[in-house]
């Protein structure tokens, strides 16, 4: 897990990245759990469904129960309108705070 | 769960992951051990003793959800599960239909379905069970006649010994008498109940005080 982030940084990043994940497909917990822990993100489940809580609350995520395939019914997830807004909007403005903190952090080698 | 044989340690798995979650606040407790046992249970015994070591200890998915559901606490959803929020419903469940008839019992029932320290089937057993009093009450007060054939007095059928006739022995004989004050007493019974076990279950999932 990505250990030197402020809680509230990664928290905001990880909700933006659970959103960019299921807007290419629906995604189970487990899923999620195991993309966002591959890439250091979360260390366990337990940080994941506060995350989805707060994405549910705010309307950016909705579940559906559905079967996928010959696998167990599971609860997917997947991005409401507002949810892909949300989306399209942290993309770009990444990207500008990203290009921006670089010129800094560069400054500063 | 695809074989019994791996049925005990992620049953032991999922026991030790809700005793854990106790001090976590709901939504979150019920959507981490629903989330948990959908994947364990799609697995087979050996994939699931796999993945249970990947999800590692339940004492720590807990820590995580706790910590991680701290901000939820302070949200505007989070006044759904305040303690003030659970006592308040409870009460109105109990007493509220003592106070305002019907419309006080309703209104701690629409409560409890905004409140958020609740998981679903248990606002519906809070719902059902007193309307079920009251149906069953009904329909045995229905078949109750209030003055059966058994108790005319003997005039009313002739002069004379009386041998019991046919209609005498009715189920609706054989049952207690029961009048409407006997179903608002046992809805009343029934409610406060209801309201002790809301009372406690939403404890458990309720939010701490705010500062």
């Amino acid at each position: 897990m990505v250990v030197g982030l402020s809680p509230q940084l990664r928290r905001g990043v990880v909700e933006y990245c659970i959103l960019g994940l299921i807007s290419s497909q629906p995604m189970y917990g487990w899923e999620l759990a195991e993309h966002l822990q591959r890439v250091g993100l979360i260390s366990s489940i337990g940080t994941l469904y506060p995350t989805l809580t707060r994405l549910r609350e705010r309307g950016a995520i909705h579940v559906t129960e559905s079967r996928q395939g010959v696998g167990p019914v599971r609860k997917y997830y997947t991005p409401t309108a507002s949810g892909e807004t949300e989306l399209n909007q942290f993309r770009k403005d990444w990207a500008e705070l990203t290009f921006q903190v670089g010129i800094i952090m560069d400054k500063d080698e | 769960m695809n074989d019994s044989q791996s049925a005990s340690p992620v049953s032991a798995y999922l026991r030790s992951l809700d005793n854990e979650l106790a001090r976590v606040s709901e939504p979150v407790a019920s959507q981490v051990r629903d989330g948990v046992a959908e994947e364990l249970r799609s697995l087979s015994p050996e994939v699931a003793l796999e993945r249970m070591k990947q999800l590692g200890d339940p004492a720590h998915i807990a820590y995580e959800a706790q910590r991680d559901s701290a901000d939820l606490n302070n949200s505007p959803a989070a006044a759904g599960r305040s303690r003030a929020y659970v006592i308040v419903t409870a009460v109105l469940v109990a007493f509220g239909g003592l106070v305002v008839p019907i419309v006080g019992w309703i209104a701690g029932i629409i409560l409890l379905w905004l409140g958020k320290a609740w998981k679903p089937f248990q606002k519906i057993v809070a719902t059902a069970v007193p309307l079920l009093v009251i149906v069953v009450g009904g329909v045995w007060g229905w078949f109750m006649p209030t003055t059966s054939t058994a108790n005319q007095s003997p005039s009313s059928r002739g002069s004379g010994f009386d041998a019991p006739q046919m209609e005498d022995f009715t189920i609706a004989n054989a049952l207690p008498a029961l009048t409407w004050w006997h179903v608002v007493l046992i809805v009343l019974a029934v409610n406060v109940v209801i309201a002790i076990w809301i009372l406690r279950t939403g404890l458990k999932h309720s939010s701490p005080a705010r500062e």
